[in-house]
């Protein structure tokens, strides 16, 4: 189950405020310019911007020492809830700042209700089943017209709506993988709804509940035994998200960097060279609130010609794109302000490419990089994947 | 309920510093304000006070400025850099208080690889800095705070690390400062207060203003530029997570009686071939050791199983830093001080086999890095939620066991946690001419009865050590409390109104930090 903040109060009290959750871990640290974890901290630099200070808020906010205000609301929203704090913390301390602030999130909005940015959002959710006031009946626009559905297949792909709407690319290249790999898949259209994470992840939980359950129907109708997805957001929120309110899922939940680095160790695939340099973003979503670090490495590691570079902050001490929790929507500058500091980050690395696993990141990155003039490609992984697989 | 008022002048006084830093960087919300007015400590979760404003100063000039307006409306500052303190110390001590926090301070001005010197701003810290200089074969050891925490704020706080056998306290390697005043002046120390000749001289010219300026947490300026002293750094460009760094060894040694460690510990010292060297506490292995909480629970609740080898167990870390052969000299030697005081030298293997049966993962290397860059130190905190050192005694290192039979004897009938968690170790400085002696207590920070009476307990184990052993009460870490603590030993009396004497020159209208050093 989720948290308790009212039972929590003892351990959030108990933050020593020993910061270690400002900063990458210091054993790992390879400059000065690239050593913050905190973007809402970095950015916003009040105490109040770090975890220790939205812990020492939390608590007071629980003993009724402090009321809402705009500038609490800020405190509490503008921040992609990355979880590098979280990461740090997790080493030294059992604060849990991560599930704090997504606890915090709920309380704020039952007590004021949600952002103006995050309602509109709901909005869309609830009509249209997608956060981007699109059409529900668009959102296959995107099948390339060679790519057939297997109804009877027990492996299906989790479109995502970012996929689905804003990066129909990554949609195409991962069915066209797949199609490669001669997988027998199926989706869920026209029962594929918003897997609810813009929703959790702004404090509207009960609207998130209710897409989940639609979702989880859905699955269990088609008799769904492994679930792919191009999104690293709703495969976290599959994975971590749903088993706090409903328990183990019944079915597998694979990330497609799991589920093809998995494939390549079991079949052996002739890749065609893609000789370029390339680094690599860890999403938030895949990495430091699912685990999956090594993966996405694995399949870039299997592609010959390619030679690929670490940046400075990696896996738990990724600087997040941003984008996500809601910042994207609310605080757009903020969220371009985050994702330069990581393309300046992926510049320093002399790679050509930046590549992620998000579509999520990748948007804004893209966004970001007209604004900053970016010299960088940024290449969606499944793009290259498809590139290479053909 | 915290108090949150605001003062008569509160719109005026704060028109005037967002005129001086800008609109951005003040603030007198509730939300902003209320996170500094509390930290670990059983002084501030006892008496919680928040600032009326907060601001972040970009430069020196803007701190002296934000001075001038304090005086002119006598409003207290409370300096707070990377805040880590975990006393209380940048918590304010009277309502209306400005708090200036040092975060916008934080360049590295310039790494002098020829002279091995660093100038920094105060939001620098001990990683920072060590990932830069370490580039350039150079280092400055970190405090076992974590090494997060500013270098120019640990040096004036409190500034020791496993290392001190051989570079001594922090403060040692002060060598030029930038300082402005309670009143906004500018005062230069060492070399650099004579024009640009450049910043290698620490001493004068004529007296040392460093002494005064130091230790006094900061109740008599702000320190805005350093000048500090680095080290040669054999182990390599860049730490590795789960490696001891190049050219370096870590030694330990087991010793069934404490007096033959005592004499170890000497003749180590004094043989000037240790990095770091240190008797390290059983409670501070043991969390350090695993990773997780519930390990490191089990391990305690089994504590006898690996007391015998863990009670006396001292650290020596030795560095190849004028060529490898001298590893294998120090090793030797480390060896031959271990054989003649009947010391075991344990290796690693041996050392995680009591460890194994409660955590199969159980990895020593992982924790190789502590010594240098400290991490995980904070992991102390996990037992309780709260630590503080209530017995912080620089002494000869002979007094060593005294004093740890001392405190144990006091904890014993103290009402917190009379069974468990006791913990001392014990640092030799300078070459083995004194050590220093940590005592920590622990508690939850929710119950009013257990910071009470850790108070009370720091107290007393301070008053006992002073009556019956004549040790120092801690100076490095000096805090306006232990004054009460001395105040029947009439030297004292004389020092405190010397010490009345300059805060008053410096700070007339005493709105600096105040109730930090003095009371
Ligand atoms: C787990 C743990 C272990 C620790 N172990 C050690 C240890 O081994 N060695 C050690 O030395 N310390 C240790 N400490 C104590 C403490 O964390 C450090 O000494 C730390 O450096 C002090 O806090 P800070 O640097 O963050 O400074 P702050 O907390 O920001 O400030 C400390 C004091 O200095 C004043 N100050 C700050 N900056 C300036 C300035 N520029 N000019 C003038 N005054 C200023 C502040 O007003 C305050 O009174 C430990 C703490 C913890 C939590």
């Amino acid at each position: 189950m989720t948290i308790d903040l009212d039972e929590y109060y003892k351990i959030i009290r108990n933050c020593s405020k020993c910061a270690m959750c400002r900063n990458m871990s210091p054993w790992d640290m390879g400059s000065l310019e690239f050593k913050d974890i905190c973007p809402s901290g970095t950015r916003f630099l009040f105490e109040a911007y770090f975890a220790p200070g939205k812990m020492e808020i939390t608590r007071a906010l629980l003993d009724n020492d402090i009321q809402y205000s705009e500038r609490l609301e800020h405190i509490i929203f503008a921040c992609p809830l990355c979880g590098g704090c979280q990461a740090q913390c997790d080493e030294v301390n059992i604060i849990k700042p991560l599930d704090v602030l997504q606890e915090l999130r709920i309380k704020y909005v039952k007590a004021k209700g949600p952002l103006e940015a995050h309602a509109k959002f709901a909005e869309s959710l609830k009509e249209l089943h997608n956060p981007y006031n699109e059409p529900h009946e668009n959102r296959l626009n995107w099948l390339p017209k060679n790519i057939t559905f297997n109804e009877d297949a027990k492996i299906a792909y989790f479109v995502g709506c970012t996929s689905s709407y804003r990066r129909e690319e990554i949609a195409k290249a991962m069915v066209n993988v797949l199609d490669s790999l001669k997988v027998e898949f199926n989706i869920l259209h026209p029962s594929e709804w918003c897997c609810g994470s813009p929703l959790f992840m702004t404090g509207q939980i009960d609207a998130g509940i209710e897409l989940m359950k639609h979702n989880l129907e859905a699955i269990k109708e088609k008799g769904i035994e492994t679930l792919v997805f191009s999104c690293a957001g709703c495969y976290k929120t599959f994975k971590e998200t749903y088993p706090k309110y409903v328990g183990d899922l019944k079915f597998n939940v694979y990330h497609f960097t799991e589920f093809i680095a998995d494939y390549f160790k079991k079949n052996d695939i002739k890749l065609k060279s893609f000789p370029k340099s390339i680094t690599y973003h860890d999403p938030c979503h895949l990495g430091r609130h699912s685990k999956v670090y090594e993966a996405p490495r694995e399949v870039l590691k299997q592609i010959p010609g390619i030679k690929f570079i670490e940046m400075e902050r990696i896996k738990e001490n990724a600087w997040c794109c941003g984008a996500g929790a809601g910042v994207s929507s609310a605080y757009k500058d903020f969220a371009y302000w985050t994702a330069t500091q990581r393309l300046k980050e992926a510049e320093s690395t002399g790679a050509d490419i930046l590549t992620t696993s998000c579509p999520f990141c990748i948007t804004n990155f893209l966004e970001t990089s007209k604004i900053s003039k970016s010299s960088l490609e940024i290449i969606p992984l499944i793009k290259i994947l498809e590139e290479v697989i053909k | 309920m915290i108090d949150l008022s605001l003062s008569d002048k509160h719109l005026e006084v704060y028109s005037k510093l967002e005129q001086i830093v800008g609109k951005e960087y003040i603030s007198d919300d509730p939300s902003i304000r209320i996170v500094h007015s509390r930290d670990q400590s059983p002084f501030a979760n006892l008496k919680p006070i928040p600032p009326e404003y907060v601001v972040l100063p970009e430069n020196t000039e803007q701190i002296q400025e934000i001075m001038k307006i304090s005086n002119e409306y006598k409003i207290p500052v409370v300096i707070q850099n990377t805040g880590v303190n975990a006393s209380g110390a940048c918590v304010p001590e009277e309502t209306g208080s400005i708090l200036m926090h040092l975060r916008r301070l934080n360049q590295i001005i310039e790494i002098d690889d020829l002279n091995m010197s660093a100038t920094i701003q105060p939001y620098v810290s001990y990683a920072d800095l060590q990932v830069e200089t370490m580039k350039k074969g150079l280092w400055l050891p970190s405090p076992a705070a974590p090494s997060t925490v500013g270098v120019i704020s640990n040096m004036l706080f409190c500034g020791m690390t496993w290392c001190m056998v051989k570079y001594g306290y922090e403060r040692r390697s002060i060598i030029c400062m930038t300082w402005v005043t309670p009143k906004g002046e500018i005062i230069k120390t060492g070399s650099s207060a004579v024009g640009n000749v450049g910043k290698f001289w620490w001493n004068g010219p004529g007296p040392d203003l460093k002494g005064i300026l130091t230790g006094a947490i900061g109740e008599l300026g702000i320190c805005t530029e350093m000048t500090v002293k680095l080290y040669p750094w054999v182990g390599g460009s860049q730490l590795k997570p789960g490696e001891l760094a190049e050219n370096t060894k870590i030694l330990t040694i087991s010793f069934r009686k404490g007096e033959r460690m005592i004499k170890a510990l000497q003749e180590l010292s004094r043989a000037n071939i240790a990095v770091a060297l240190t008797k390290m506490p059983l409670v501070w292995s043991i969390m350090g050791i695993p990773k997780y909480l519930e390990t490191s629970k089990k391990m305690w609740e089994k504590k006898e199983q690996i007391e015998p080898i863990m009670n006396y167990f001292v650290f020596v870390c030795i560095q190849g830093i004028t060529s490898e052969k001298q590893i294998e000299y120090c090793e030797k030697i480390v060896r031959q001080i271990a054989k003649e005081t009947r010391g075991m030298v344990i290796d690693p293997e041996t050392m995680s086999l009591p460890l194994d049966q409660f955590d199969p993962d159980f990895k020593p290397e992982e924790n190789l890095s502590e010594f240098f860059r400290a991490k995980i130190s904070p992991r102390i905190m996990r037992f309780k939620g709260g630590f503080m050192p209530a017995f912080f005694p620089q002494e000869p290192i002979e007094n060593a066991l005294k004093s740890a039979e001392l405190m144990e004897n006091t904890l014993k009938d103290s009402p917190i946690y009379p069974q468990d968690l006791f913990s001392s170790c014990v640092v030799p400085v300078d070459m083995g001419h004194f050590g220093l002696h940590e005592l920590d207590i622990f508690y939850d920070q929710n119950s009013p009865e257990e910071l009470k009476a850790c108070l009370d307990f720091a107290v007393k184990v301070q008053r006992l050590s002073q009556s019956e052993q004549d040790t120092w009460p801690p100076h490095s870490e000096w805090r306006s409390y232990h004054w009460d603590v001395v105040k029947d030993i009439p030297e004292f009396a004389i020092l405190k109104s010397k010490s009345e004497k300059i805060k008053n020159l410096f700070d007339p209208n005493r709105i600096m930090n105040p109730g930090k050093w003095l009371k």
